[in-house]
């Protein structure tokens, strides 16, 4: 049940939680980012600031909220590796961002991301016994800031829980971290 | 706490296990490897790479490939 108030502003006149407004949950309007960042230079450090707005803005887009929660593999609305989860627990396990390592439901991206060098066809790595991730700064360098919105949100959905297949795969691009990260970097390009 | 030892001994291992380390590989280097993969028919039906079936033929493999499959089969 939804009553419009302005022009394409709707908000639920029974008791929902949480309330939606402007179709996207509260939730997705407050949602923010706690990254820390070791030992950057200042482009980097800039790279990275600038990727937390994008990736803020993305969140809070009922687009967002749409292509997580329309997303299909086969067919089926549903991710790869979904840990039992529909795509709207997905979404809101998003809005939540109760990281393994930090469980408070705070509503932010907690990590923190540590740099290195090495040349090889590695972009990074995570391990789930650490808040932070590590990105390799042959690929950070030359990444744009939307790039690095796909990097961290898959990183950082790796700390939510989510895990994928280790070789590639066409279905490995369905999973919540692969899925999920295709989707911040592309709508990420519109901020 | 004799006795809790060998719990706690248990604990710590499982604990330890649960750790996983994820790498992310630069896309188009991981989709051409994958590629070479299925040529060697490493690939089986639902499109998954066979590990031990690339471990057997890793030489054929060109050395980018080759690299990101050592770091796949260090898991
Ligand atoms: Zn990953």
């Amino acid at each position: 049940m939804l009553k419009k108030i302005r022009a394409n502003t709707f908000v639920a006149t029974t008791v929902l939680a949480p309330v939606t407004y402007a179709s996207v949950p509260t939730l997705a309007l407050t949602w923010d980012t706690n990254v820390n960042t070791v030992s950057m230079t200042s482009s980097q450090e800039a790279k990275i600031q600038r990727a937390e707005e994008k990736i803020k803005a993305v969140v809070a887009s009922s687009t967002f909220r749409s292509r997580v929660l329309n997303h299909t593999y086969r067919g089926v609305k549903k991710f790869v590796d979904n840990n039992g989860l529909t795509n709207s627990q997905i979404y809101y396990k998003i809005l939540y961002a109760a990281e393994k390592l930090q469980p408070s439901k705070n509503n932010t991206m907690d990590m923190g991301i540590k740099t290195y060098y090495e040349n090889s066809n590695t972009v990074g790595w995570t391990s789930t016994g650490s808040t932070y991730i590590n990105m390799n700064t042959k690929f950070l360098n030359n990444y744009t800031s939307t790039n690095v919105t796909r990097n961290m949100m898959h990183e950082w959905l790796h700390k939510l829980g989510f895990s994928h297949a280790v070789s590639y795969s066409t279905s490995r691009d369905y999973s919540v971290p692969y899925g999920i990260g295709r989707i911040m970097e592309e709508l990420a390009a519109n901020y | 706490m004799k006795k809790l030892i060998p719990i706690l001994t248990l604990l710590i291992c499982a604990e330890a296990r649960s750790v996983e380390v994820a790498h992310e590989f630069d896309r188009k280097e991981e989709v051409a490897c994958h590629k070479e993969i299925q040529d060697l028919g490493c690939v089986d039906s639902a499109d998954e790479e066979i590990l031990d079936c690339v471990e057997r033929q890793k030489a054929k493999l060109s050395p980018t490939c080759q690299s990101i499959h050592l770091v796949k089969s260090q898991k």
